[in-house]
């Protein structure tokens, strides 16, 4: 009776310990790097922090004032930005037809399109940096906004469109048909039925693309530099020859804040009941 | 304004399969017509090509005066319940009902009352703000009839509507759809697999087989005067055995059959030589009981393998001679299991059907 007892107690107990175990885990996971970058940007040059020292000895905003003064890293905030938007909507352009066409039309050989579609992500960045650098250098792309957002976009519309064939795929056909039965034409059914219904999946690949794109380090750096040159490109050159962790923390954090926001905004929009009716709960 | 309906030689392939094989009828005005059928059968295709969501390889639909082959759907004025219902479900229910008349640009001041009456048909008054997933199966199903007859279609269109719900309700709305039909005399075409639903619903029953037609009739004559063995089977039960005709004066006939010797009054009897089936329904055998007379009857002797209370009934399965008997009898007899026990068939409810 006792050991019943105990034994059911044990497993309360793991119930509630494990998922608890996790979650810690979890924060502590991102948390503890994340103090650590704050710390270290606020580190005072004056005061090195080192071991044994627990914690920085001072903290002051030197690095900080000194990348925003020194570099041009709000340019920089810029460009990304600029770029990240461009090529969001030129893969959103490229892969809404693409995938409309692959999702819901029976198209031979569709299988073998959308496996090619992937190859993008499958070469290593550095070795397709290098050769599509290569091709945009002879088309005298090089250095150039619109060589950077090319590059990106070949990498956003493999993910943009693996989310929307798959979207295109889900919505079921009676949905189609009863539109058309009632009297909507092939622009209308596509306005009202198709397009509602994919739209989850077009904000969550389009922030994928997005964020993507302001992560984009080999491409950029090997194509852009040295007119354009993004967040990343800063963020490394702070990570090279002349390492510095105190900077390279102050440009990550920066490199934090616009992504941090599209994740949270992300968030809310894809918990509306959209995404119910995208997984084809009725 | 209700309008008739002709299917001239429609045939469909998808690829080696025939799914309709030379399909003609006429349907009248108003009528209320089902296609009955066991899945495969190719009722579904015949109402999508009525829909226009298909193409026929080869025949005619006809609207009226109408042909409609190079119709496409949204322009052919049907109106179709989905068996998923098909609700748009980012769309409110009022939204959902008005999409058929924003479509085909009825004024927009009229909306507003339309879409009420529709509900009011439908009993859903009150749920114009919700969204499909906040409502239960039934209110979908009501939804989906709302939003097809508030456009007034010529034809409404039905593909198996009732069969995601349970026994009850189904009961209950199967009555509602024939009321409102009845009430727009719109013609309709109700597509199912369920023969009681075809029994209760239709003016008339068309009942496929392997892309064919068997049989075009009201429900009555259907049951009783089944022109095949396959429909006997299909709408309801029945005992089928093989038999030969070994007599016949008028429209009697004496007829050989694992049961015995039978007497069969059948006006329908098919003349061409085959393989026939005698056909009797479980529900016209009677037990005998010692002493009663059993009149111009047959008379089938056998013993009681298993006796079923059924509340409705008392399912009776026998066997006579070698074979397997069904009698559903008066639930108020106290049949028990091993019985010899006599059972009379009347001769005019004996079919002889071809094989």
């Amino acid at each position: 009776m006792e050991k019943e007892f105990s034994a059911q107690l044990t497993r309360k107990l793991l119930r509630y310990l494990v998922p608890f175990a996790i979650i810690v885990i979890l924060i502590a996971w991102i948390g503890v790097p994340m103090a650590y970058c704050f710390l270290w940007s606020a580190v005072d040059p004056d005061y090195p922090w080192s071991y044994p020292d627990p914690l920085p000895q001072k903290l002051s905003l030197f690095h900080w004032r000194y990348i925003l003064e020194n570099t041009n890293i709000l340019g920089a905030v810029g460009s990304s930005f600029f770029i990240a938007g461009c090529t969001t909507i030129l893969s959103f352009l490229l892969a809404l037809p693409t995938s409309y066409a692959l999702g819901r039309r029976q198209l031979k050989g569709a299988g073998f399109f959308k496996t090619l579609m992937l190859l993008p992500l499958v070469l290593p960045g550095m070795a397709m940096a290098i050769f599509l650098g290569r091709m945009l250098m002879k088309m005298g792309l090089s250095g150039t906004y619109t060589g950077v957002i090319l590059a990106h976009t070949l990498m956003g519309v493999p993910y943009m469109m693996r989310i929307l064939v798959v979207s295109f795929e889900s919505v079921p056909q009676d949905l189609v048909d009863a539109a058309s039965n009632l009297g909507a034409t092939a622009f209308t059914r596509f306005a009202e039925v198709y397009f509602p219904m994919v739209l989850p999946g077009l904000v969550a690949g389009s922030i994928f693309t997005f964020i993507n794109s302001m992560e984009e380090f080999n491409l950029t750096f090997i194509i852009g530099l040295p007119t354009v040159k993004t967040i990343p490109t800063v963020l490394f050159s702070y990570l090279g020859e002349s390492f510095a962790r105190t900077r390279a923390s102050v440009v990550s954090l920066i490199l934090l804040i616009p992504n941090l926001t599209l994740l949270l905004i992300t968030e809310r929009f894809i918990k509306t009941e959209y995404m119910g009716a995208a997984l084809g709960k009725m | 304004m209700a309008e008739g309906l002709s299917l001239k030689n429609i045939t469909k392939r998808f690829g080696n399969f025939t799914a309709l094989n030379h399909v003609s009828f006429d349907i009248k005005p108003g009528e209320f017509v089902t296609l009955l059928g066991p899945s495969g059968c190719g009722k579904t295709t015949l109402l999508r090509i009525i829909a226009g969501f298909l193409e026929p390889d080869e025949g005619e639909v006809w609207f009226g005066d109408q042909k409609m082959n190079d119709v496409p759907p949204h322009k052919r004025n049907t109106a179709m319940c989905f068996q998923s219902y098909a609700l748009f479900p980012h769309k409110t229910v009022y939204e959902n009902i008005r999409f058929g008349l924003r479509m085909r640009k009825v004024p927009a001041s009229q909306h507003r009352a339309l879409v009420e009456e529709a509900m009011a048909m439908v009993n859903l008054t009150g749920l114009e703000n919700r969204k499909p997933y906040e409502l239960s199966g039934g209110q979908q199903q009501r939804v989906a009839l709302a939003r097809s007859v508030v456009v007034r279609p010529n034809i409404l269109l039905f593909d198996e509507p009732l069969s995601n719900l349970d026994a009850k309700l189904r009961e209950k709305v199967r009555v509602e759809i024939r009321d409102l039909q009845r009430k727009l005399g719109i013609t309709a075409i109700y597509v199912t697999h369920d023969q009681s639903e075809a029994l209760a619903i239709s003016d008339t029953i068309i009942s496929m087989n392997q892309g064919a037609i068997i049989q075009k009739s009201d429900p009555r004559t259907i049951y009783d005067r089944p022109v095949s063995k396959f429909i006997a089977d299909f709408i309801g039960t029945a005992n089928l055995v093989p038999c030969t005709v070994t007599r016949q004066q008028g429209s009697l006939f004496q007829v050989q059959s694992p049961y015995g010797m039978l007497l069969a009054e059948d006006k329908d009897f098919p003349h061409d030589s085959g393989e026939y089936y005698l056909c009797i329904r479980p529900e016209d055998v009677r037990p005998v009981l010692d002493g009663e007379p059993a009149g111009e009857d047959n008379i089938l002797e056998g013993v009681v393998k298993n006796s079923i209370y059924m509340g409705n009934t008392l399912d009776l399965f026998a066997r006579v001679q070698t074979e397997p008997l069904r009698a559903s009898v008066w639930k108020d007899y106290h049949i028990e299991e091993g019985t010899r026990i006599r059972f009379a068939v009347p001769r005019s409810k004996i079919r002889i059907l071809e094989g």
